[in-house]
């Protein structure tokens, strides 16, 4: 599923350029060259079907290459590619701004909600985004006009909001948007207390969007690797607590896994794509999954036709 | 131990900030900012042992630098026994006694007396002393040579009391620091002129009062190797009220005398309460009804006096109900009675502005301190029925016809003031026989073809006065249209006040006998010059007055030791409040014997002003100052050399050190300071090789 180590680009090399729009380019120049070297080549995400040629159909879809190998005259399809539309959803909250590294969980968020956009809108795809924390911050409806790249670029790089994450009203408030089935990525750090998921999860799949919940976390949150005594302020909330890291952290860690497991149940049980991606991970195997989710409803919608 | 400033260990308290500090810093101040703390709870800290021990050693550092400098500025000193000294050649002492007039209170004169006579006896035979009584001035009672005059103790006994016998408090005020001073210097010239290793001894009887000056105790150099010894007598009823009787306003009416207003003031150990205000003559007499008036302790305030009396002229506002008596009385001169009168005489242009009698009619403003009388004559009208020595100036212009010449020049040399107009040419001859020319003065009629302007103004001159200050002796925006050229060198003595940009003089003063004439080349009417419309006019007319009979503005009050100025005029009679009339010999400016308050008359012919000579506010502020506060300040030149000297019961005799010696001796806070400095150095050197190590650590970490 991942790229060549060789056609990786240094995650943390990456984040330092500043402009979020030459780190989506960079990224999906990586990732399409990697592509041609990958298991899915001469497949394409809009590639639909092949049919055969019949007299007045377009000579621009006539399959050459094909042609050339088997001596017989296909016409390409490309239904999928007309259908799709997908909507991402980006946590900004500022649990968000955290970062034990040289950038935030919400600018490794950022760089990949625009990979994703860029990578879709260039397949023809409409992306539609919203971004939120407390409340909704942006909400840009899904095009696929050419300036849409643009806004959602711009929506992406505003500072992070005040407030807790409150995924549930964030969701409340999308799903009366999206009545149109389309791929939903969700693209957060889910730092919130599982109850207030459940039923918007739920809704969700019941309402047929195809969901896939990217989890962005911080390596430090994953293993509280702090060793030094120290006051820890709550990003959120600004409490604050005096901590030995050393006592505190078997604790959080139990927690944590407590929480991530009861996460991971609540997608299994509404069919919804649990993803967890480390900020100090290539952005590659995430959009390799998205690029097989693509496919996947593809392969769903000709099933279901 | 003791210490010389113990008020600084109250310092000691800033120990507090330290540990302070380094407690909440047993509470790490490192911090981390967390994305969510929904997986924590609080965890007990605990610190580690060797890091608290590491501050511990720090906090000790810091408190121990801190304790050093309040230590330090407290100046401690150890308590050791006098050191024995080899008895010295001898005392030499000078006593000064206060004989201001605060001493009058209650019986501080009496044991100022007795605590003269205790020192004076208290000497050897080899001692020398002297004696000065000061309050304002300082005067000497007994020199040095005088007791050395003396060698028996009996002979010494006698010349003491005689001194003290007539020696009696004046009014001054208080003027101990300057007192010091003389006296400090008259002990050092004595000492450097017998030689020998003598002990000095300076000692002052006094109530001390802070009086006049006492801000310049600091300042003076004192010398070295000089015991100051303080004799303070204590006032048992520290409580006073005093008033000062304010201006009258100029703005007031003029017919009548307006109520006058006074000031008292008590000071703090005064009880609240009411004294009592009248008017009363020199004899002491009461003039109408006493009036109650309320007085706030520590405070003062503007009461209103009582009602002017009407039937006799009172010479002063008395307060009763005070525990002192010495500063109840403010005494107040009455207005010139006799109005200043002028004699005009001259053409009669007063309705034309051209004139000058015009503009001498509006310039004549009557004050409540000034009344004007002008008495017009025309040249054609004659003098003889004029009495003229009732006139204190005359204003003459034109040609004066001889008869009137006869009646005004023995006038003026008896005395009189003439300010002549020089209007036209011809009126030369007049001139000539005012001034007493041996010559006929020539004049000349002088139309510049613009104008002339002043160029040189003689501002010492008395007349000049109004613009002594440079901010008002600007005249060269006058004009002068025309003038009358004479030459100065022409008159027997003249002196030239002002002269034009052409050289020419425009006024000119000539003494005449007595009196003096003023002359003019130029008149202020329109037709000459723009004078009498200018701003100069008004105050050089009145400097002109000012001259004739002096202090006609102001309301004369004058402090005790104030000299009265005296008119320049040859008879002048002064009678003090005592009563008796002193004839004044002719040429004195001023007479300086008022040592007495009370009203002083001054009589020059038919003038006569009133003076009243009070006690000075300052002496009624009976505020004390410490003696330490001397003390301090004339021991701070350094006697460690030479302090004074006592015998033990042993015999033995020691030096006198007071605490300010031996701190000044043992300078045990310049080794605390020191201390304290390599305390900071060591301090900056462990506190970087913590911070050192805890960076280490953190990289690390």
């Amino acid at each position: 599923m991942s790229a060549p180590a060789s056609n990786r680009i240094d995650v943390e090399s990456l984040m330092r350029i500043r402009s979020l729009e030459l780190r989506a380019r960079l990224i999906l120049e990586g990732f399409l060259q990697g592509l041609h070297r990958s298991p899915y080549h001469g497949s394409s995400v809009e590639f639909s079907e092949y049919r055969a040629y019949s007299p007045g159909d377009d000579l621009r879809h006539l399959d050459w290459k094909l042609m050339a190998r088997s001596d017989r005259l296909c016409i390409r399809k490309f239904e999928a590619e007309t259908n799709l539309e997908c909507r991402l959803l980006v946590d900004l909250s500022r649990s968000m701004r955290f970062g034990s590294g040289d950038y935030t969980k919400a600018e490794y968020a950022a760089t990949l909600a625009a990979t994703f956009a860029w990578f879709l809108l260039g397949q023809g795809d409409a992306v539609g985004m919203m971004t939120f924390a407390s409340h909704i911050l942006d909400d840009l409806p899904p095009s696929r006009r050419k300036g849409q790249l643009q806004h959602i670029l711009a929506g992406l790089v505003r500072e992070s909001a005040p407030g807790e994450t409150d995924v549930k009203k964030a969701l409340d408030d999308y799903l009366p948007r999206a009545r149109r089935r389309c791929l939903t990525v969700l693209v957060s750090d889910l730092l919130a207390p599982i109850e207030g998921l459940q039923t918007q999860f739920g809704y969700l799949a019941r309402a047929g969007h195809d969901v896939v919940v990217y989890r962005i976390l911080d390596p430090a949150e994953l293993d509280f690797g702090f060793s030094r005594t120290a006051r820890f302020e709550d990003l959120e909330t600004g409490r604050i607590l005096y901590l030995n890291p050393a006592t505190a952290g078997p604790l959080y860690r139990q927690r944590f896994q407590e929480h991530d497991e009861a996460l991971r149940a609540l997608c299994r049980r509404h069919a919804i794509d649990f993803l967890p991606v480390r900020t100090d991970a290539s952005f590659f195997d995430a959009l390799y999954d998205l690029l097989r989710r693509r496919s996947g409803i593809h392969q769903k919608r000709k099933t279901r036709a | 131990m003791s210490f010389l400033f113990p008020l600084y260990l109250a310092g000691l308290a800033a120990l507090a900030i330290p540990v302070a500090l380094h407690f909440r810093h047993r509470h790490t101040r490192e911090k981390v900012r967390f994305s969510t703390l929904m997986f924590l709870s609080p965890t007990p800290i605990r610190e580690k042992r060797n890091r608290r021990l590491e501050n511990l050693l720090l906090l000790l550092l810091r408190c121990a630098l801190l304790a050093l400098i309040a230590l330090a500025f407290a100046r401690p000193f150890l308590k050791q026994e006098n050191p024995l000294v080899a008895p010295d050649d001898g005392r030499t002492v000078a006593i000064l006694i206060d004989r201001s007039a605060s001493m009058r209170r209650e019986d501080l004169w009496e044991r100022a007396k007795q605590e003269v006579r205790r020192e004076a006896g208290g000497l050897q035979l080899g001692d020398a002393l002297q004696l000065a009584a000061f309050g304002d001035r300082t005067d000497l009672l007994i020199s040095f040579d005088q007791w050395e005059r003396a060698p028996l103790e009996s002979e010494r006994q006698r010349l003491v009391e005689a001194a003290l016998e007539t020696l009696q408090p004046s009014w001054e005020r208080t003027r101990t620091v300057e007192a010091l001073a003389a006296a400090a210097g008259d002990l050092e010239s004595h000492c450097a002129e017998l030689g020998g290793d003598r002990t000095r001894e300076l000692v002052l009887i006094s109530d001390f009062q802070r009086g006049e000056g006492f801000e310049t105790l600091e300042q003076h150099d004192w010398p070295a190797n000089m015991r100051f010894r303080p004799v303070p007598l204590e006032v048992h009823e520290p409580a006073n009220a005093s008033l000062q009787v304010l201006p009258r306003e100029q703005d007031a009416r003029l017919d009548e005398e307006p109520r006058r207003r006074a000031r008292l003031l008590a000071n703090a150990a005064t009880k609240a309460g009411a004294v009592q205000l009248t008017w009363i003559t020199a004899a002491s007499k009461p003039l109408g009804q006493a009036v109650p008036v309320q007085i706030i302790p520590g405070a003062s305030r503007i009461a209103e006096a009582p009602a002017f009396p009407t039937n006799e002229t009172p010479a002063a506002l008395a307060l009763d109900g005070d525990t002192h008596d010495f500063d109840n009385r403010w005494y107040v001169s009455p207005p010139p009675e006799t109005p200043f009168r002028i004699l005009y005489y001259g053409p009669g242009d007063a309705a034309s502005p051209d004139g000058n009698l015009f503009f001498l009619r509006r310039a004549l403003l009557a004050t409540p301190s000034f009344r004007p009388e002008l008495v017009e004559r025309t040249l054609d009208q004659s003098l003889e029925d004029l009495d003229l020595t009732s006139f204190q100036l005359t204003v003459a212009t034109g040609e004066i016809p001889d008869d009137s010449l006869e009646l005004l020049l023995p006038w003026l040399d008896g005395g009189g003031r003439i300010l002549y107009l020089l209007d036209r040419p011809e009126a030369a001859l007049a001139l000539t026989r005012l001034a007493g020319a041996a010559d006929v003065l020539a004049a000349e009629e002088v139309v510049p073809a613009d104008y002339a302007v002043i160029s040189t103004v003689n501002r010492a001159h008395p007349l000049l006065e109004p613009f002594a200050d440079a901010r008002f002796g600007d005249f060269t925006r006058l004009h002068f249209w025309r003038y009358r050229r004479v030459d100065p060198a022409a008159f027997p003595s003249a002196e030239v006040i002002a002269s034009f940009d052409t050289r020419d003089p425009l006024w000119l003063e000539q003494r005449a006998g007595a009196g003096s004439l003023l002359v003019f080349t130029s008149g202020w009417g329109r037709r000459d010059s723009q004078l009498a419309v200018s701003s100069k006019f008004i105050p050089l007319l009145f400097g002109i007055f000012q001259q004739s009979r002096g202090n006609l503005l102001r309301e004369p009050v004058l402090w005790i030791g104030d000299p009265i100025p005296l008119p320049s005029k040859p008879g002048v009679v002064i009678t003090p409040p005592d009563g008796v009339p002193r004839a004044i010999a002719e040429g004195a400016a001023t007479w300086t014997e008022t040592g007495e308050p009370g009203i002083y008359v001054v009589e020059a012919g038919v003038d006569q002003i009133r003076y009243a000579v009070n006690l000075h506010p300052a002496e009624s502020q009976l505020e004390e100052v410490e003696p330490a506060v001397f003390e301090r300040a004339l021991s701070r030149s350094g006697n460690a050399d030479q302090p004074a000297v006592e015998t033990g019961s042993d015999g033995k005799v020691r030096r006198i050190l007071t605490a300010f010696d031996r701190e000044a001796q043992q300078k045990i806070w310049w080794y605390l300071l020191l201390a304290a400095l390599g305390l900071v150095l060591v301090e900056i050197l462990y506190a970087a090789r913590c911070h050192g190590r805890q960076q280490a650590a953190l990289q690390e970490g």
